[in-house]
């Protein structure tokens, strides 16, 4: 033991000393990289917030008639997930904006037809329909249908 | 007394003990700083995620925006999220809209009436930059007679 103490420290202390370096350096390292995953996952959903705006713009397609004071909207819905109607928003001729909120209206899939009715008191020059999915507000263009 | 010099010094096993505090020592204080060092980028980053996951539970989606030339009047359409917010500044052009600052109540949908800072020429396309507490949206406008 005297010889061994003679030549530096003990193996047993020694090999505490490197475990407490192990364990410091790695929980470091751990904390690091735990840090830039939550980063990376932030960033991604802040690009998939962007693309479920895109997706909704795409794969919803609204359009309105107008008959006799109502306009009839159909909705055909080709997303794959829920969503709620949140409310309208009617621009009419002379450039004044009506808004109209709805209680709860869910749209959930495979339901892909949807027809609405909304009365108006004249003819408008734009529908919007406000939605909200996955905690996103974002709204649709109902186009006036081409179709008589 | 050995060899002619004098035998002081401390014992073997003092010195060792003191090369092991020693080590012990230096080890603890940079192991500390390290941590400190870590701990306070790791808090730095931390509340940077967190704040942008507030910014995340908000959201706000500008509908539609009209100005009218006569009255120098913007009219914007905004609809909030689940999460109530603030609005807490509108720039027309980039140019601020003095004093005008709103609460908007989970899911409601606003008509935003305010005097444009510049003036808006007909048939102009103007920006509308609203800036609340989760980020900014930007829309395009057009101006009416």
């Amino acid at each position: 033991m005297a010889t061994r103490m003679r030549n530096g420290l003990s193996s047993i202390v020694g090999l505490v000393l490197l475990l407490l370096a192990l364990i410091v350096i790695s929980s470091t390292i751990y904390s690091i990289l735990h840090t830039v995953n939550e980063n990376a996952y932030m960033n991604l959903r802040v690009l998939d917030r962007k693309a479920l705006r895109n997706s909704v713009k795409y794969l919803v397609e609204c359009v309105y008639k107008y008959i006799d004071n109502t306009a009839i909207i159909t909705l055909v819905n080709n997303l794959p997930e829920p969503f709620q109607i949140v409310g309208y928003v009617i621009v009419y001729n002379n450039i004044t904006f009506e808004t109209v909120r709805l209680a709860k209206l869910e749209v959930v899939p495979p339901l892909t037809n949807l027809s609405l009715s909304l009365n108006l008191a004249e003819e408008p020059r734009a529908i919007f329909i406000v939605i909200l999915i996955r905690d996103e507000v974002t709204h649709l263009i109902v186009r006036k249908s081409t179709q008589p | 007394m050995k060899n002619g010099r004098p035998n002081i010094g401390v014992s073997e096993l003092i010195s060792s003990l003191l090369t092991i505090l020693i080590t012990l020592a230096l080890g603890a204080v940079v192991l500390i700083s390290i941590n400190n060092y870590s701990y306070s980028i790791s808090t730095l980053f931390k509340s940077d995620i967190e704040s942008r996951q507030v910014g995340l539970m908000k959201s706000l989606d500008l509908v539609i925006a009209s100005a009218s030339k006569s009255t120098n009047e913007v009219r914007l359409v905004i609809s909030n999220g689940v999460v109530r917010l603030n609005i807490l500044a509108i720039y027309v052009n980039d140019v601020l809209v003095e004093g005008l600052s709103l609460t908007l109540e989970p899911l409601d949908i606003k008509v935003v009436e305010f005097k444009s800072p510049i003036k808006l020429l007909e048939g102009s396309i103007f920006r509308v930059k609203v800036v609340f507490d989760g980020g900014e949206e930007v829309i395009y406008g057009y101006t009416y007679a």
